[in-house]
């Protein structure tokens, strides 16, 4: 029953989300009858897809190793927990959850209609179940994951080891799904605007909030991976610059980019062609990365192992590059701007450099990462592009998008006038100097560090001002207490403080990578019972090695006993567990997080005979400060993003199909 | 105000660039480490890596900067035997140039197709003053509007903070100008806009959906990072000081103290004692050496030294010189714990003999609950 | 499709003109596009493995003490053919292809073959008994407790082999386990022919 119900699902979804886009294509020549057939087909798109991924739950939980994924990776000693995250463990399942995600945020979509969408909404729909059945074939013909295998294994191997190792791997890949699948919408809708020809006002209202809804979530995603990777993987870091962790941050830099520019095009007629262009780029880049990690093109430990994938999600990623393109040209006549932008000192012009910046930062990663490939693909040179190149590449840059983050906010839409700006800026340069030469003075070395330290006072203090700012107008306008006036203006302008809390958000984070990557310390030693390592503050005895067996593994441990400044903090275990399908052995790193350093712990090589162990004790500072900042920088983005109460008389049914009212009086001028 | 932090900004900046001490065997190694691609891996690099070709790659980048040669002459010795990419850094020389100069390129390019796109600035006359805008704000001031939550209302209210900016930030007439066409258009609309009546059956549902979406991804994401943080370690968290730097403090001192005073061999051996505690085995042993250089006989220094040789792992040079201190001293713990831990190591049978005696000996002693304990499990 | 219907109305010169400049951007788009997809494809089948930069030049230094206890040097067999074995008793891949170096060493011996070994961080008891438990080889292994020698012959992984011609010039390398095909393929010419 079971290995018919998989496939049924699969099929289903693809039936109906081919039919889908048919159907909505249709709704938006102005079908109401196929608008309601459209959202028919996608709910039951979006069953198919539930019904398969409940099925290969039930078949991982179950332990039927008939299914060719679960003999693969599936295993009777593993914990349920793993069992259940294995679901995504390798390329056929993980396909299974991107199938539940898309046809999910597509039901979404379908139901949550912006009242300024028109028929951007059908044509959007339309493209969103196009590539819904697109994936479905994927997964029903190219990585078949319902496969049967005979002779029945007894048991499997598992998942691979590192995955099963903490529980931040349930967290990482579905919040990283939520943020690519959701880059899937912006940019449906981004060619429904270019289908329509609506590329004003309604598009750029229905963008916005899908986007930051996407870009949160991707956000929160990939740090997660980064603590994930910190956690696991025992070399102390978060951060590899792999070439697939580079190629996934990506629609990141393009998704921020657009969130900004998308805010002059609500005030302008104008950079329709450039946000247009952000929103395609994303979802491209989403696709790149889903190639360039399920091909084999890239070696990289995050890679999923070559498969028939590789070639048809390259001509996918074609299909796609081609099929915007095409659009593009066709409708260059529409992509005019109307209302250009001065060259002047402002809001809008700091918004271009900051999509500058962002643009830049992409440009290089990608280059960095393609750039061995490019290379051998011309003169059969091997050249490796690594941490050093990036480091050195993307720090200034970053850098210089901080500063623009914190006079941004300051500068007025329009041209601003010097006198003004400077006396707005002054405390926080002010005190941005003031940091730096503080901090450099009391001893702390790193001129990169001092840099971030200072520009994040900078921003701090800047956005303060702002907001000290707004309260006075808000005070000037309306007689009342300071705090009234404080909490009338963050909740008006909500969406404004919302983002102003991300940026705080970003600039915690730039001082936690700072820090940890310029104080960090670390000593190894080979140690017998009783000896000390010793970095920073902090040292480690080694107490006793011992070995553990187990079901799924066996572990040889060291407990160590961990001091801080002297003083007793408890017996920390890393370990090295040796799995039955790997040779080499992986090694468990033990943490102690405090609120300005961590202690990291970690074995190379350890004996349980002569109860030897070689030790790394590492002092990283400030990492769990950059957890903090990701939350700090949800937390914002959804303050920004909350929806707004709409009030009854909007239609959430049949969108209408003439334009609102002021999109006919004035077609090209933009208005409030 | 600004020039004073100027000025106390470049001297802090000028302290942080200038490094306060020279840089030590292993921060070079790691420097240079960090830049050489660990053989088996996918990209990480010799520091980082933990795997069996990794460590043997350190000990030859630790052992060829003692003989003195560059970190460039190091990167060579790798390049020749793994090619081109044993270097992390694209090389400049070469088809790697083009990865160090296209970004560099491409942001001022960029940076001028986008200028070209601005228009120039150009001088607008004064322009007439929308009545309603005037009328809107002074209804504002008053108090007499207060925008309601309808969109038109939302656009009133956003129109109306832009003129209110436009006016107090002196902007020019052009801006002004704008701004006050905006408040006009959204004034009128918002005397325009119909007072519909409320249908809350629809408005329900829709914002059920998301926030029913948005607590289970909250909650979810909650859940996960509370058994992550909880599952590691011992629980609470002690508020501890600002991390400084690596280093003990005192090293400097101790290192200046051998500078001054060369021939003294308690200043090597104070810091030969330094880099011992800080684990720096290789520089404690080049201490050590000097004091012994100065006093031969000096049979603390030995045993100092053979301690390090048997925590670096080498117990096998260690050993002939410990049997000999363990001879001369026969009652001293200390020499007999290190002689013991050697012997131990080693598996010689005589291991049990020194460890009892020391345990004799010395029975308060910290490391004897250890050593008891070891005996006891034989 | 009244959308798309109010599209440009521009007079026909005009229209002339733009249709023109669009017929441009397409071909270079699809130009674009082509040359990203025939870069790609080319690199799916990925990467075969580097050749070793150790080809074709002289081969690095091996000296050391043996795992017998005796040393070892490798300019002592100039003028011989020798195989460079890279392997520790930790590394499982060494053990399917130990007995193969074995058997084509009994058989390749009197044709003038030499093997050494480098045993890599690897205890010298366990080395000992990884040797006897599959097949007693009988040639010396070269003791590399830090990896420094591997690391000289530019070894990405365990195991790998080289190939060492009677002049101490490294003519090839096989990464991985060792077949039979390569052995036949790559040593067996270097030999002296085999006898009646």
């Amino acid at each position: 029953m079971r290995y018919l119900l998989g496939p049924a699902g699969l099929t289903l979804g693809l039936i109906c989300s081919s039919v889908a886009t048919v159907w909505w294509a249709l709704a938006g020549r102005g079908s109401a009858r196929a608008a309601r057939q459209g959202r028919a087909a996608s709910t039951a798109a979006a069953l198919g897809a539930f019904v398969a991924v409940v099925a290969m739950l039930n078949a991982l939980v179950q332990h039927d190793f008939a299914v060719r994924y679960v003999a693969e990776n599936g295993g009777r000693a593993v914990p349920l927990y793993y069992t259940v995250i294995s679901l995504w463990a390798a390329l056929e399942g993980s396909l299974l959850l991107w199938l539940l995600v898309l046809t999910g945020m597509t039901l979404l979509a379908v139901h949550r209609v912006h009242p300024r969408a028109g028929n951007l909404h059908p044509w959007a729909m339309s493209v969103l179940s196009g590539i819904s059945a697109f994936f479905f074939a994927l997964a029903l013909f190219a990585g078949n994951a319902f496969d049967r295998v005979s002779p029945v294994p007894a048991d499997g191997p598992g998942p691979n080891p590192l995955l099963q190792d903490h529980p931040l791997m349930g967290v990482h890949p579905p919040l990283l799904y939520i943020g690519y699948v959701g880059m899937a919408i912006p940019f449906a809708y981004a060619i429904a605007a270019l289908i329509t020809g609506r590329t004003g006002p309604a598009w750029v209202a229905v963008v916005r909030s899908w986007t930051l809804v996407a870009w949160t979530a991707l956000t929160a995603g990939v740090v997660m991976g980064g603590w994930w990777a910190y956690e696991v993987l025992g070399w102390g870091g978060y951060w590899g610059w792999d070439p697939v962790e580079n190629v996934s941050v990506l629609p990141w830099f393009t998704a921020t980019a657009l969130l900004h520019s998308i805010m002059v095009q609500k005030r302008r007629a104008t950079l329709r062609l450039w946000n247009l262009t952000l929103a395609v780029a994303t979802f491209c880049l989403v696709v790149f990365g889903t190639f360039l990690t399920r091909s084999g093109v890239i070696a990289s430990v995050h890679a999923f192992s070559q498969s028939t994938v590789g070639p048809v999600l390259l001509g996918f990623l074609l299909l796609v590059l081609l099929g915007s393109g095409a659009l593009f040209v066709w409708r260059s006549d529409r992509l005019r701007d109307e209302d250009a932008l001065l060259r002047s000192v402002s809001r809008e012009t700091a918004f271009l450099g900051n999509n500058l910046l962002l643009a830049g930062l992409a440009f290089t990663i990608l280059l960095g990462t393609t750039f061995p490939l490019l290379v051998e693909a011309i003169t059969d040179d091997r050249i490796s592009v690594g941490a050093p190149y990036f480091n050195r590449m993307t720090v200034p840059m970053s850098l210089l998008l901080v500063v623009l983050m914190g006079v941004g906010p300051l500068l007025p839409w329009g041209s601003a006038q010097g006198g003004t700006l400077g006396r707005l800026l002054l405390p926080a340069t002010v005190a941005g100097l003031m940091t730096v030469g503080a901090l450099g003075l009391s001893g702390l070395g790193g001129v990169t560090a001092l840099l971030t330290f200072g520009l994040a006072a900078f921003v701090l203090v800047a956005h303060a001002t702002r907001l000290v700012v707004d309260v006075r107008r808000t005070r000037s306008a309306s007689a009342v207490g300071a705090g009234r006036a404080t909490a009338r203006t963050l909740l008006s302008q909500r969406r404004t403080y919302g983002g102003l809390l991300v940026h705080l958000g970003f600039v915690l984070a730039a001082v936690a990578v700072a820090a940890s990557s310029t104080y960090e310390s670390s000593s190894t030693a080979r140690l017998t019972v009783g000896q000390t390592v010793a970095s920073g503050d902090w040292t480690a005895t080694l107490q006793a090695v011992r070995s553990v067996e187990g079901e799924r593994r066996d572990s040889v441990v060291a407990d160590l006993r961990l001091r801080h400044a002297g003083r007793d903090v408890g017996v920390y275990q890393p370990m090295l567990s040796t799995y039955p399908q790997l040779q080499q052995a992986i090694g468990t790193p033990s943490v102690r997080t405090t609120a300005t350093e961590d202690a990291y712990l970690v074995l190379t090589e350890i004996d349980p005979e002569t109860s030897v162990a070689t030790v790394r004790l590492a002092v990283n500072p400030m990492v769990l400060w950059l957890w903090i900042a990701v939350g700090v920088m949800v937390l914002g983005a959804a303050a920004a993003g909350w929806p707004r109460r709409r009030p009854a008389g909007a239609p959430e049914t049949v969108p209408q199909v003439a334009p609102s009212v002021v999109e006919q009086r004035t077609p090209m001028r933009e208005s409030v | 105000m600004l020039a004073v932090a100027l000025v106390v900004a470049g001297l802090g900046l000028a302290q942080a660039a200038s490094p306060d001490r020279p840089a030590s065997l292993q921060e070079r190694v790691d420097a240079v480490g960090a830049t050489i691609r660990c053989p088996t891996c996918q990209g990480l690099s010799i520091k980082d890596s933990p795997s069996v070709l990794a460590a043997g790659s350190r000990q030859i980048v630790e052992q060829q900067l003692r003989e003195g040669r560059t970190p460039a002459e190091v990167r060579q010795y790798f390049v020749d035997r793994y090619g081109p990419s044993a270097v992390l850094s694209p090389d400049p020389d070469g088809a790697g140039l083009l990865a160090w100069l296209l970004p560099v390129a491409a942001l001022p390019l960029g940076g001028w197709l986008g200028w070209r796109q601005l228009r120039r600035r150009q001088p607008t006359g004064e322009t007439d003053g929308d009545p309603d805008a005037a009328a809107a704000l002074d209804a504002y001031r008053a108090g007499a509007l207060r925008p309601d939550a309808t969109p038109a209302g939302e656009a009133l209210h956003e129109a109306l903070l832009v003129r209110l900016a436009a006016a107090e930030d002196g902007l020019d007439a052009a801006t002004r100008a704008r701004a006050d066409a905006r408040l006009g258009a959204a004034y009128r609309r918002y005397a325009r806009r119909p007072t519909a009546t409320q249908r809350r059956s629809r408005a329900l549902p829709r914002r059920a959906v998301t926030v029913v979406t948005v607590v289970a991804l909250l909650a979810g994401t909650g859940a996960a990072l509370a058994v992550g943080v909880r599952s590691r370690g011992v629980g609470d968290l002690p508020t501890g000081d600002l991390p400084g730097p690596a280093a003990a403090p005192g090293l400097l001192q101790l290192t200046a103290a051998t500078r001054e005073r060369p021939s003294d061999p308690q200043a090597w051996i104070a810091l030969g004692r330094a880099y011992d505690a800080g684990g720096e085995l290789v520089e404690a042993l080049e201490s050590y050496d000097r004091a012994l250089a100065l006093r031969p006989d000096a049979d603390d220094v030995q045993l100092l030294r053979a301690a390090i040789l048997v925590r670096g792992g080498s117990v096998g040079e260690a050993l002939p010189v410990l049997s000999e201190l363990g001879v001369r001293h026969p009652d001293d713990p200390d020499t007999l714990l290190v002689l013991g831990n050697a012997q131990d190591i080693l598996g010689r049978p005589e291991a049990d003999v020194t460890l009892r005696r020391f345990l004799e000996l010395a029975p308060d002693a910290p490391a004897a609950a250890v050593v008891r304990e070891r005996l006891a499990q034989r | 499709m009244t959308a798309l219907a109010t599209g440009s109305e521009a007079p026909p010169a005009e229209a002339g003109r733009g249709s023109r400049r669009r017929v441009w951007r397409m071909l270079a788009l699809l130009l674009t596009v082509g040359l990203l997809g025939l870069v790609l494809v080319t690199r799916l089948e990925g990467k075969p493995p580097a050749r070793s930069v150790l080809l074709d030049g002289p081969a690095p230094d091996l000296q050391g003490t043996t795992l017998d206890g005796g040393t070892f040097d490798l300019t002592d067999w100039r003028g011989q053919v020798v195989l460079v074995n890279v392997w520790a008793s930790w590394c499982v891949p060494c053990q399917q292809e130990q007995p193969l170096l074995v058997s084509s060493y009994r058989e390749l011996a009197p044709r003038g073959l030499q093997i050494v070994g480098i045993n890599v961080r690897d205890k010298p008891e366990e080395a000992r008994a990884f040797m006897q438990e599959f097949g007693q080889a009988p040639w010396p292994s070269v003791q590399d407790p830090d990896g420094r020698r591997a690391v000289d012959w530019g070894t990405f992984a365990l195991p790998e082999t080289y190939l060492v011609d009677l002049d101490g010039t490294v003519v090839a390398k096989a990464v991985g386990e060792l077949d039979a095909a390569w052995i036949q393929q790559n040593v067996t010419p270097l030999l002296a022919p085999a006898g009646p």
